[in-house]
């Protein structure tokens, strides 16, 4: 079980740890411009470790901003859909009845729709590049997997005899949320955080190459590929350096969430 | 089983309903007009334009005239394409985009749910690991990751398929927008069979056919299928919109004339009524999938048809 | 013995890993005879057929030899199942195939082993449902098995295993699952089948009672060994192995004697007993569809009853009766109540949230599975500690240690214990935690709600045993809910018998039970397996069809019982019996009950 989880950390723990000590890494930043180097393949010379684009922009600097957005957006994007969706789902699971099908039906339905209406619609009510709409439109989607897990939990726990003990000892409703549903709920909730965090960075990407994200000059992965997309048959470079990193990041998350999962909730 | 599907069927209108009439209001609601981006025209004609397209009546009558038009099949006319009706528009590119999220789903499923089915079967195998690692990869890889790299491997590199563009006729230019969708939802799906598989395969009935002394194959097929694909069947309605999400980034990556790019560009544009068609459209064709994985759910399970 | 053995089995050994399941079981079986192995959870019992049938998991090792009819089993098993030898199992729900119809489950093995098209196969599968006495075959046939009652989802079951005639059954725990007037037909028809066939039984069971009934030869089993064999006469009158006897002398006997009453003086009249309980009703609101108008399900259809101090008040009922669902209605712990219900001079259903919440630390109660009462994130010490922490706020820490410590050891559990979580410990351990935590506010009304249904049997006995000692010293009053007879016998003095939501009789426990005047209860009495083999064959013998407890959903109307009543007659359907008073205390729900008095 433990060789699972090891490997996700290490790649994760590299990363991080490339893109925020970039800085000192790299003489380049992120958007300035080598007029000797355009387009140039990964190589030593002139530090160009991972070559440059069209602009002569160095692709390993650009490629650790873009990661640090990544990673801080993804991170973010999350917290905010964790407290969302856990929120959601304990209310609706504890509360039951009318108000628990209410609210899920509500979930259901917007899981259903494919969330590029809610881009196209937010794409139609912001103005380009606007990180509020960004939030927005992650935090629309991020949410609904957590709220339904913890809405299942919580359900299955509440009917569970020690709640009905506890609330044959006295315990307040309160009380019974945070001393006996919390503690039995938070192993879940990690797991599926951590599993949500690489949806959330994917969905940022898809959004960046669709043009709807993060704006010029900052990079995000997803802006790089679809640059590296338009000049793959020239510098294939551009495209597969950032396609490289996103699904390294990607598959990190992925490995450590499922990781998680299995030890903290199928055991549990 | 009939009554079943009739209620599933009724329970549908609400949603539509909901459907139009949300997207109605909030796309209407959004700042700009259809007309802002023609500059130079004079109060007047903007205000005859207006009139002409009916844009200067209260929303209320706007809706209603919208729903009117639904009833008889008529979308409307697009604000940018001004010679067109927007169902004829959306018409040209549909059966493309069709074909390519079905076969897509299709194929997902097709191979997803076999190879899933077999790493619960034989988890020890070699096989099996190798096709979970690479499930655990395919789950990462984003249609427009995929895409330009399978363009590149495949057009450029190794010119197998065609690449960009379509010729109608010529399936070899949808090979590779077919498996670039199909990838991550086989891959999800695969990883779903295997883990409800494996479920099945440990549960007292199973325990109780083999006591029988059913044999393997019809052990498989007869007792552990239909109660090992649920899950996956709920998975349907989502990645049916999974796929309708990874069409548009297909469509523009390999060049296909679909109908995806509509969307984008009409709410660019602020063409209200191309997108709200798109919607419409995308939101029918969802609800209908949904509809589908409700109905194969309700003859996997027979405990779910008497409630 | 007779015919030389079908079944032989030599030196059979199971491990997983390092630790031994099974070891050096040796048995043998001959046709027409049958085979009860008895021993607690974790004997082995399932294990050994199990293994047999060659159906463990694949970490499973497994050593030895066995063979049917000189066939090889274990391995060799595979070619022989549900031909040669078949296996019925505990859960019926569980182990049926939920989308298959009963009548292709059971016509499946004529499929598989005799080549018989499905049409024919099913033909022949009504046969066999008609055999073991299913009713309305052909509606079964199509039917799935969540349709069915529990008893005839079993009957199910056999008719499968029976299908292509084999010698040996093997039934793990065929009739735990079940009500106890359901176990007794089944057992009755196993019986029965077994010497139509000549066919060979082996029956896994931890009731002794089950073993009286059924077995011709006994295999007592405890941590995977074989630990005494013998005929069932002298295994049961007289055992050698001192497991053997503690497991006979934990078995609860129907014909012990009650507890004397313990407080007659509270019997007196004018002196108000502490809970008066007057026409409760529990009714749940049900819809089957959004549109459909709801239903009403009555869980709970008029009960009335006093409880005296330091009295114990068994209620028992099989399921459906509403046993439970009266309990927690009574304590505030589930669906809201109609009716009155008064304890220690307050109107429990009335009060509101502070005074419900006031009046907690006087009645607690104790539920069925020890595992699921206990917050597996929490230790003993706070499980126990979190009543006074809630209800006493006034405890400092170390006095509400101190409470602990003292309870701890009123169950009879060391100190150390207080650190422990619930997954780390036994189920009777469980119990006594959960019992340590209902009384360390010192109640007056204990409820244990199927309290020792979950324990081994000598597990039963010890905490039956604790219950008995808190009624005696601390003068708390019990309400015991049981299935099982035997149980509430040993412990209380006073017994309610419910049926579908009404009281049907009620009395001191010695009367009730010696001296029944309901045809339910006398059916209830009839259905419990006694510990005499020539009694027990006799007594299934002369037992009468009975059919399943209806749904509550589709309660009868006038008498709930009179669909299964031998006695019922038209008059019975019109109206709903009330109470009558037999003497004293003795009270039976029946329109007939003089008559029916001999």
């Amino acid at each position: 079980m433990n060789a699972r989880l090891g490997p996700s950390i290490a790649i994760l723990g590299v990363l991080a740890l490339l893109a925020f000590a970039a800085p000192w890494l790299t003489p380049w930043s992120h958007d300035a411009l080598d007029w000797q180097h355009l387009a140039v393949p990964p190589q030593l010379e002139a530090s160009h470790w991972l070559g440059t684009d069209r602009l002569g922009r160095d692709l390993f600097a650009r490629g650790m901003q873009a990661l640090r957005v990544s990673l801080a957006l993804g991170l973010l994007a999350t917290l905010v859909s964790v407290a969302i969706g856990v929120s959601w789902g304990a209310v609706a699971g504890y509360l039951g009845g009318r108000i628990d099908a209410a609210m899920m039906r509500f979930v259901d339905i917007v899981y259903a729709l494919p969330y590029v209406f809610i881009v196209i619609i937010l794409a139609t009510l912001f103005p380009r590049g606007s990180l509020a709409a960004l939030f927005i439109a992650i935090g629309a989607v991020g949410w609904l997997t957590m709220a339904r897990i913890v809405r299942g939990q919580t359900l299955s726990l509440r009917k569970r005899e020690f709640v009905t003990a506890a609330i044959a000892g006295g315990v307040s409703t309160p009380g019974i949320l945070w001393r006996h549903i919390f503690p039995n709920v938070i192993g879940t909730v990690i797991a599926y955080a951590t599993l949500t965090i690489p949806q959330v960075i994917l969905f940022e990407s898809f959004l960046s190459f669709l043009g709807l994200g993060v704006q010029e000059p900052y990079a995000s992965l997803g802006s790089l590929i679809n640059e590296g997309a338009q000049e793959m048959e020239t510098s294939p470079w551009m495209l597969l350096v950032p396609a490289g990193l996103l699904v390294a990041l990607l598959a990190a998350f992925n490995a450590l969430g499922n990781g998680l999962r299995r030890r903290l909730v199928d055991h549990g | 089983m009939l009554a079943y599907a009739l209620r599933r069927i009724v329970g549908l209108v609400p949603t539509l309903f909901v459907l139009v009439t949300l997207s109605f209001f909030v796309i209407r609601l959004a700042p700009g007009g259809p007309f802002d981006q023609e500059h130079g025209l004079s109060p007047a004609i903007r205000a005859n334009l207006d009139a002409a397209y009916g844009l200067d009546q209260p929303l209320a009558v706007q809706y209603g005239r919208y729903l009117a038009g639904l009833v008889h099949g008529d979308l409307g006319p697009s604000f940018r394409y001004k010679d067109f009706r927007v169902t004829e528009l959306i018409g040209r590119g549909l059966p493309l985009s069709l074909t390519i999220g079905l076969a897509a789903a299709a194929l997902a499923f097709l191979t997803g749910v076999p190879l899933g089915a077999f790493a619960a079967w034989r988890p020890g195998s070699r096989l099996a690991r190798a096709l979970m690692a690479a499930s655990l990869l395919g789950v990462v890889l984003p249609a427009f990751v995929v895409g330009p790299l399978l363009a590149l491997l495949f057009g450029i590199y190794w010119p197998v398929f065609r690449v960009g563009g379509f010729e109608p006729g010529d399936p070899s230019y949808l090979v590779l927008p077919v498996i670039t969708l199909a990838l991550p939802v086989a891959a999800y799906v695969a990883r779903l069979t295997r883990d409800s598989m494996g479920d099945v395969l440990a549960s007292n009935f199973i325990r109780t056919a083999r006591a029988k002394g059913v044999p393997t194959r019809a052990l498989l097929w007869r007792h552990a299928l239909r109660p090992a694909l649920i899950p996956v069947v709920s998975y349907l309605g989502p990645a049916v919109a999974f796929v309708i999400t990874g069409s548009l980034v297909v469509e523009s990556v390999f060049g296909l004339p679909g109908s995806g790019r509509y969307l984008v560009e009409g709410a660019i544009d602020r063409d209200y009524t191309l997108v709200m068609g798109m919607i419409l459209v995308y939101g029918v064709f969802t609800l209908l999938c949904n509809l589908a994985a409700d109905l194969v759910y309700g003859w996997l399970d027979p405990r779910v048809r008497l409630e | 013995m007779g015919d030389p053995a079908l079944l032989t089995v030599e030196g059979l050994g199971i491990a997983y890993g390092a630790a031994a399941a099974v070891e050096d079981v040796s048995f043998d079986l001959s046709p027409g005879r049958c085979l009860g192995v008895i021993g607690e959870s974790g004997a082995g019992k399932s294990q050994t057929f199990l293994a047999l049938m060659s159906l463990l998991p694949a970490q499973a090792r497994v050593s030895g030899r066995a063979s049917l009819a000189g066939r090889p089993l274990l391995d060799g098993a595979k070619a022989l199942r549900g031909r040669e030898v078949a296996m019925i199992f505990q859960d019926p729900l569980s182990s049926l195939t939920p989308h298959m119809t009963i009548g292709d489950q059971v016509a499946e093995p004529l499929v598989v082993h005799r080549g018989l098209g499905w049409t024919q196969a099913r033909q022949r599968a009504a046969q066999l449902l008609d055999q073991v006495r299913v009713n309305d075959v052909p509606r079964r046939l199509g039917q799935f098995p969540h349709e069915l009652s529990g008893g005839m989802r079993q009957r199910a079951m056999i008719a499968m295993a029976l299908a292509c005639d084999p010698q040996l059954l093997i039934a793990d725990e065929p009739t735990t699952a079940l009500d106890v007037s359901v176990q007794a037909q089944l057992l009755k028809l196993l019986r029965e089948l077994v010497a139509e066939r000549r066919m060979a039984l082996a029956l896994v069971t931890h009731d002794m009672g089950v073993i009286a009934a059924m077995a011709d030869d006994v295999l007592v089993m405890r941590g995977g060994r074989v630990v005494e064999r013998g005929p069932v006469q002298q295994i049961l009158a007289r055992p050698e192995h001192e497991y053997t006897r503690a497991l006979l002398a934990a078995s609860p006997r129907l014909e012990d004697a009650s507890p004397v009453p313990a407080a007659p003086v509270a019997r007196e009249a004018g002196r108000a007993a502490p809970l008066t309980v007057r026409d409760v009703a529990v009714r749940f609101r049900m819809r089957r569809h959004w549109w459909a108008r709801p239903e009403e399900l009555v869980a709970v259809d008029g009960v009335s009853f006093d409880l005296a101090d330091g009295e114990a008040l068994g209620i028992v009922g099989e399921s459906g009766s509403g046993k439970s669902t009266l309990t927690r209605a009574l304590l505030r712990l589930g669906q809201q109540a109609q009716g009155q219900v008064s304890w220690l001079g307050k109107s429990v259903l009335d009060l509101d949230a502070g005074e419900l919440r006031a009046l907690r630390d006087s009645m607690q109660v104790v539920f069925q599975d020890p595992f699921a009462s206990l917050d597996p994130a929490m230790s003993v010490g706070e499980c126990i500690a979190e009543p006074l922490r809630a209800l006493r706020p006034a405890m400092d820490a170390p006095a509400r240690a101190a409470a602990v410590r003292r309870t701890l050891e009123n169950v009879g559990l060391d100190a150390g214990f207080v650190t422990r979580r619930s997954p780390t410990l036994s189920g009777g351990q469980c119990q006594r935690v959960a019992i340590a935590r209902a009384m360390v506010l010192d109640p007056k009304l204990l409820v244990c709600d199927e309290a020792v249904s979950s324990l081994d049997v000598s597990i039963q006995a010890q905490i039956l045993e604790l219950l008995a000692r808190i009624k005696r010293e601390q003068g708390t009053s019990l309400v015991f809910v049981s299935h099982n007879l035997a149980v509430v016998r040993r412990l209380c003095e006073r017994v309610l018998v419910m049926y579908l939501g009404r009281v049907v009789e009620s009395g001191p426990t010695d009367r009730v039970f010696d001296a029944p005047r309901h045809p339910y209860t006398r059916m209830l009495l009839e259905s419990v397996p006694q510990l005499d083999p020539a009694r027990e064959r006799a007594r299934l013998a002369a037992l009468g069809a009975s059919g399943d407890t209806p749904s509550p959903v589709d309660r009868p109307a006038g008498c709930p019982f009179r669909t299964r009543c031998p006695s019922a007659l038209p008059l019975c359907a019109g109206t709903r019996p009330e109470p009558e008073s037999v003497d004293q205390s003795h009270q039976v729900a029946c329109l007939r009950w003089r008559e029916l008095t001999k």
